[in-house]
């Protein structure tokens, strides 16, 4: 994976999840979903439908229960879905 | 019981334990316009009564008159025996009322919203919904297996924005409330409206906290929005400004006949009782005849709250509702301040996770039109007693009180 890469799947997921959030504050890869973006499980649902909208896939609910930090979603999406791209998913 | 069955049937406790205080499923003794507990007498800012009708001499009266013309039940569900005329009555005032085509009538609102959202959604379709409605709603979506799509809350560019990339791949809901209940926000209705038009999307709105409430004379959202002709899905709770029960689901014909003779939790479900369809239907001839002057009064008093709360400096919630709710942050502070209250005799609603999102959580309390002079002053008081109680954690720190 080449820097090119993470930083594409990073600003991506930032970008979903900035956009998907109640909150306004600034998001980065540390921030925590739920203490600091107060999501909820219907707001869990709102970013992960973003993600499959953008990267063109299906995700299991429940792999988020161990998500913490945006982050986690990114470790998600390349080690358990092999998301290692662009939004496009290649 | 098996183990997967103590895990799964455990209640978490702990901030009850830890503030020695539940403020839930308290024994209320006597009406909510003079609470007791325990023989104490409290203020009640916690019910839903918003202009005081649920304990009106003639809205008493009629639920008297009914009960003794049918009895305590029918004893039946609507399909069967449960049909009496005087719930007959009821939809048919309920629906020139709010404003919608045809009715019916349900033991409850959050029965109605689940009975009707699982016999009218198919598991193809899909559903766009505002993300702070009601569990009744998300019950009763969650419950046809659709595909659900929550848009962020009263935002109708995302909204939008779904609509757009998803709003025409089939039949499709959008399900909103008129007034959200926990802070009392109100939903930006015609321009949803105007959107679930132009994507032929079916709007589904519970007005449960705007029927009495808002309108210019207390019919709603559909009156407050100048919405005629609505050709979407109105449901709204007989319980709150209306003083009584049961729930009223509104709509076209076809649909209500659709649900009259097709929707499981209505016709295998015992009729709302006719004494309660009877005390509503009172309650809708007094809010024509005195809206008015009982708004006035439910307004005026969630003003001087929400004045209080600013000028205490307390963190609350600007909703265009007579609805007043202090942001609280974490369970156990909102918990620690319903607590103090009750302590002053003060009924409040603390809201915790789950039912509101994590760190939001928020102590409601309304004002309804009954609420005597003498009661309201403590109340004021009482908060800015708080207020001036260093370390406080439910105003904003780094002032000196």
């Amino acid at each position: 994976m080449n820097k090119g890469e993470i930083m594409s799947i990073e600003d991506t997921v930032l970008r979903i999840v900035n956009q998907n959030s109640e909150v306004n504050s600034v998001i980065t890869l540390q921030t925590d979903l739920r203490k600091d973006l107060n999501v909820d499980s219907f707001g869990t649902v709102m970013i992960i439908n973003a993600i499959e909208d953008e990267f063109k896939m299906t995700v299991d609910e429940r792999d988020f229960n161990e998500v913490v930090t945006v982050s986690d979603i990114i470790g998600l999406l390349e080690t358990k879905y092999g998301k290692k791209g662009d939004a496009d998913g290649s | 019981m098996v183990a997967e069955f103590e895990r799964r049937f455990r209640v978490d406790k702990g901030v009850a334990d830890k503030l020695s205080f539940n403020p839930y499923y308290k024994k209320m003794d006597e009406s909510i316009a003079s609470p007791r507990i325990d023989t104490e007498p409290y203020i009640d800012l916690a019910s839903n009564n918003y202009l005081g009708l649920a304990t009106d001499e003639r809205v008493k009266n009629a639920v008297v008159e009914a009960l003794h013309r049918y009895g305590a039940s029918m004893c039946g569900t609507p399909i069967a025996t449960g049909y009496a005329g005087v719930v007959h009555a009821l939809e048919r005032r309920m629906c020139e009322f709010a404003g919608v085509e045809e009715g019916i009538v349900f033991p409850s609102c959050y029965q109605g919203n689940v009975a009707i959202l699982s016999a009218l959604i198919d598991k193809s379709d899909t559903v766009f919904i505002d993300h702070y409605a009601h569990a009744s709603l998300i019950h009763g979506a969650k419950s046809s297996g659709c595909r659900i799509r929550p848009f962020l809350h009263n935002d109708v560019d995302h909204l939008q924005k779904l609509l757009n990339q998803h709003g025409r791949q089939g039949p499709t809901f959008v399900i909103t409330e008129s007034v959200f209940s926990t802070e009392g926000s109100i939903a930006p209705f015609e321009a949803i409206a105007s959107i679930c038009k132009r994507y032929d999307a079916l709007l589904v709105v519970d007005d449960s906290h705007g029927i009495g409430v808002i309108g210019g004379t207390g019919r709603g959202i559909l009156e407050q929005s100048n919405v005629r002709g609505f050709q979407g899905i109105y449901t709204a709770s007989l319980g709150k400004a209306l003083g009584n029960a049961g729930g009223f689901v509104g709509g076209t014909a076809k649909v209500i006949d659709f649900i009259r003779y097709t929707c499981p939790g209505l016709i295998y479900s015992t009729a709302l009782p006719p004494a309660v369809a009877a005390g509503a239907l009172e309650a809708l001839n007094v809010v024509e005849t005195e809206y008015k002057d009982r708004a006035r009064r439910m307004w005026g008093h969630k003003k001087r709250l929400s004045d209080c709360l600013t000028k205490c400096g307390y963190d609350h919630a600007q909703g265009g509702a007579p609805i007043v709710s202090v942001s609280a942050g974490s369970a156990e502070t909102t918990i620690a301040l319903s607590k103090a209250l009750f302590e002053s005799r003060i009924l409040s609603t603390p809201f915790i996770p789950p039912s509101v999102p994590p760190n939001r959580g928020c102590v409601r309390m309304i004002a309804g039109a009954h609420l005597a002079e003498k009661g309201l002053a403590h109340v004021c008081r009482t908060l800015e007693t708080f207020a001036g109680i260093p370390g406080n954690k439910a105003v904003p720190q780094g002032r000196s009180w």
